[in-house]
């Protein structure tokens, strides 16, 4: 057969060649962004296809977290330290959260468990204080742990550098104060909410006094954080009336002021006929609660109002804890049915195994 | 830790008793005629062995302190009535002073209210009005009193005779009579005396002049202390009768705080409350009540008493209170039990905690 010759092309095959490039040049002008578009788009069903299958599975591993039933849960408390006024009994915590989970392990925030969280299987870590942070070794191990890591601080008083630390390698931080809620949200922490130390009821509990804790008014709080204290302490419905002080600033009012010491609270408290709790403390709060005393609390700013059953009388205002204790000093057994349903409450709604429920579940959600 | 049973005096006959209830009249009277008025309510209640004593009877008194001291009870609290010069019912005292028996502590309560025809002490069909003169008055109650103060078995506080006003706030001029009485106390040689005034259910008004209050029970906590809903209504005869329910009366005595006005408190316990005998289906009865019960709830309240009051007494309501169902001594439905529940609670109590004692 005779090979078709490579032929130079004519003049018309020229133009018919150029005819369709031109035709293909203008099909793809049109075609290409179509086809560009519908590439795209099925890219971002692809994506959002992923997208979904991720979400479906955090969503699944969610679902098994919740499932996680408590009493099978694997517990490291870390203790750390507390300010002089928010310690707390870590046994009392530790007690309470045996009752909920399979085993609670407890070491020290100062202590050497890096390598012990890095060979258990620990499912949450509780690291408790804010006082003191974990040393670097210690840090690490927490921030790498699969575990799930909550801090509970003991932040009464604003944040500190260490709390913010702390808050920041947590999942989930637990304050003493609402107020600090908005710091930790700052930082970035997703989950944090007020959750009020427990009253340690090994301290805090009714009894007798001696006579020298008797007051008929004890006011309670820090003058330089609480003006309001102050004018109390001046007002006319309080003059001849035995008055006690805790917290600080109350020797600047002068000489006539007796104020107790942190360590006799429980036996001011039990020996008060009226409490006036102007320390914006809910773990405070507790604590008064928790010696049946009766309670007037002062609320403020964001902290709107409190949690339902605490049975606590609330003022924001000098004339109104002026009306509240001119009415209650008068009514002894009003004061003493108040009293005992807070203690009530303290203990069935406030105790460390309902808080220690309340994280739990905040946490396993 | 010493139980003080209330001892009602009103088991034998007196004339004014004939002249206002009919002839023959005592505590069982009411006893005897009560009635049940719903399935669970039970009614009459019959002593053990039908053993319806007459407290002017030597032996009955003698049994009554036989049965106490055997089963725990630490002393009875006699109700005393005086009216202006007028006793009522002192007969049973008088006689337990001139013969020294039986040999077992006691002290009273000088149950100052009027008597009246609804048995409620208060200002309507009254039998016996209640008033309280003044300082000559006064100084003779005293010296009615004083033999009992004076008598070895009478119970004291500080070395001084305990004696409880059911009413204080009933008593125009309450804190001036207890200083005359103070007074007079340390004339005779007394060393003083240890007031107690009453927290039941009428006003309790001031504390000035008193040591010390007593809570009395379940009236201080139906009118002030109930912290859960526990009322209820049974149609009886077409009219309402409350009822209410033994646990929650018992939970709210033990949930109560101790602090009250800064006064030493002793606290209160009661075996049970019906007092339909006296008031039908106008009165009150509780429903639930067990003698297993009851040791459950004396036992923890003594341990309150202990740790959270600082109390050496517990004034238990009652140990012969039959017409308002509150009695220790035995009955033929539960025969000894309510009496052992009270040996077993201070043995519990003891045992619980073996190093206190009361005796300061």
């Amino acid at each position: 057969m005779k090979k078709a010759s490579k032929l130079k092309p004519t003049a018309t095959q020229a133009s018919n060649r150029w005819l369709v490039n031109q035709m293909k040049r203008a099909l793809a002008d049109k075609l290409d962004p179509v086809i560009g578009a519908v590439a795209d788009y099925h890219r971002s069903v692809y994506r959002s296809l992923q997208e979904s299958l991720r979400l479906l599975q955090d969503f699944r591993e969610q679902n098994e977290r919740g499932r996680r039933v408590p009493k099978k849960l694997k517990v490291l408390l870390i203790e750390g330290a507390f300010g002089e006024n928010e310690s707390i009994s870590v046994n009392l915590l530790e007690d309470a959260l045996r009752h909920l989970v399979r085993e609670v392990v407890t070491v020290k925030a100062s202590g050497e468990w890096a390598k012990d969280m890095e060979d258990q299987s620990y499912d949450l870590a509780i690291v408790l204080g804010g006082e003191e942070l974990p040393s670097e070794e210690n840090m690490a191990a927490l921030q790498a742990t699969s575990a799930l890591k909550a801090v509970w601080l003991s932040d009464q008083d604003g944040v500190t550098d260490v709390e913010r630390r702390l808050a920041q390698a947590a999942d989930h931080v637990f304050t003493q104060n609402r107020e600090n809620l908005i710091v930790y949200q700052s930082l970035g922490c997703e989950s944090c909410r007020c959750l009020p130390f427990a009253a340690d009821t090994e301290l805090y509990y009714p009894r007798q006094t001696e006579r020298g804790f008797g007051s008929d008014v004890l006011l309670v709080g820090s003058l330089y954080r609480n003006p309001l204290l102050g004018e109390l302490a001046r007002s006319p419905v309080l003059a001849n009336l035995q008055i006690r002080t805790l917290g600080e600033g109350w020797e600047t009012l002068g000489d006539w002021v007796v104020s107790a010491t942190e360590a006799e609270a429980a036996e001011y408290f039990n020996g008060a006929k009226l409490v006036v709790n102007g320390s914006f403390s809910l773990h405070r709060a507790h604590e008064i609660s928790a010696c049946g005393a009766f309670q007037l609390y002062q609320e403020r700013g964001i902290s709107a109002s409190l949690d339902s059953d605490t049975h606590w009388l609330l003022y924001r205002s000098l004339p109104e804890a002026e009306e509240l204790i001119k009415r209650f000093l008068l009514e002894p057994d009003e004061r003493r049915w108040m009293a005992s349903r807070a203690l009530m409450d303290n203990k069935y709604h406030h105790s460390f195994l309902q808080q220690g429920s309340e994280l739990l579940r905040t946490v396993f959600a | 830790m010493k139980i003080i049973a209330f001892l009602l005096p009103q088991f034998h006959r007196i004339e004014e008793n004939d002249r206002w209830w009919g002839e023959g009249f005592t505590e069982w009277t009411n006893v005897r005629r009560a009635r049940s008025l719903y399935p669970a309510h039970k009614q009459p209640r019959v002593p053990a062995e039908e053993n319806y004593y007459d407290l002017t009877d030597p032996a009955a008194r003698a049994r009554q302190a036989e049965l106490a001291r055997e089963y725990g009870i630490y002393g009875f609290c006699y109700y005393h009535y005086w009216f202006a010069g007028k006793q009522l019912l002192e007969k049973p005292l008088g006689e337990v002073l001139r013969s020294g028996e039986p040999e077992f502590p006691f002290c009273l309560s000088w149950a100052n209210e009027p008597w009246t025809r609804r048995w409620d002490g208060m200002d309507s069909e009254i039998l016996m009005p209640q008033s309280y003169g003044e300082e000559d008055d006064w100084t003779r109650h005293f010296e009615c009193l004083l033999e009992a103060f004076r008598d070895p078995r009478y119970i004291r506080v500080d070395g001084k005779p305990l004696l409880s006003i059911y009413r204080p706030a009933h008593i125009p001029r309450c804190e001036e009579m207890l200083l005359h009485w103070r007074k007079l106390a340390v004339q005779n040689g007394l060393g003083g005396l240890h007031l107690v005034r009453t927290l039941g259910g009428f006003r309790s008004g001031t504390s000035a002049g008193f040591d010390a209050s007593v809570e009395f029970e379940p009236h201080y906590t139906f009118a002030h202390g109930m912290l859960q809903p526990h009322w209820d209504r049974v149609r009886v005869d077409g009219r309402p009768h409350l009822t209410v329910d033994y646990d929650r009366v018992w939970s709210s005595i033990l949930h109560r705080s101790p602090h009250r006005q800064g006064e030493r408190i002793y606290p209160g316990a009661f075996v049970n409350w019906d007092n339909t005998p006296r008031k039908g289906a106008e009165g009150q009865s509780t429903i639930g009540m067990t003698p297993a019960k009851f040791e459950r709830y004396l036992t923890r309240q003594l341990e309150k008493a202990r740790r959270e009051y600082g109390s050496e007494f517990v004034f238990l309501n009652a140990w012969n209170e039959w017409a308002e169902g509150a009695y220790l001594e035995p009955d033929q439905e539960h025969g000894y039990r309510c009496l052992e529940a009270v040996r077993q609670a201070l043995l519990k109590q003891s045992k619980a905690s073996p190093a206190a004692d009361y005796g300061d």
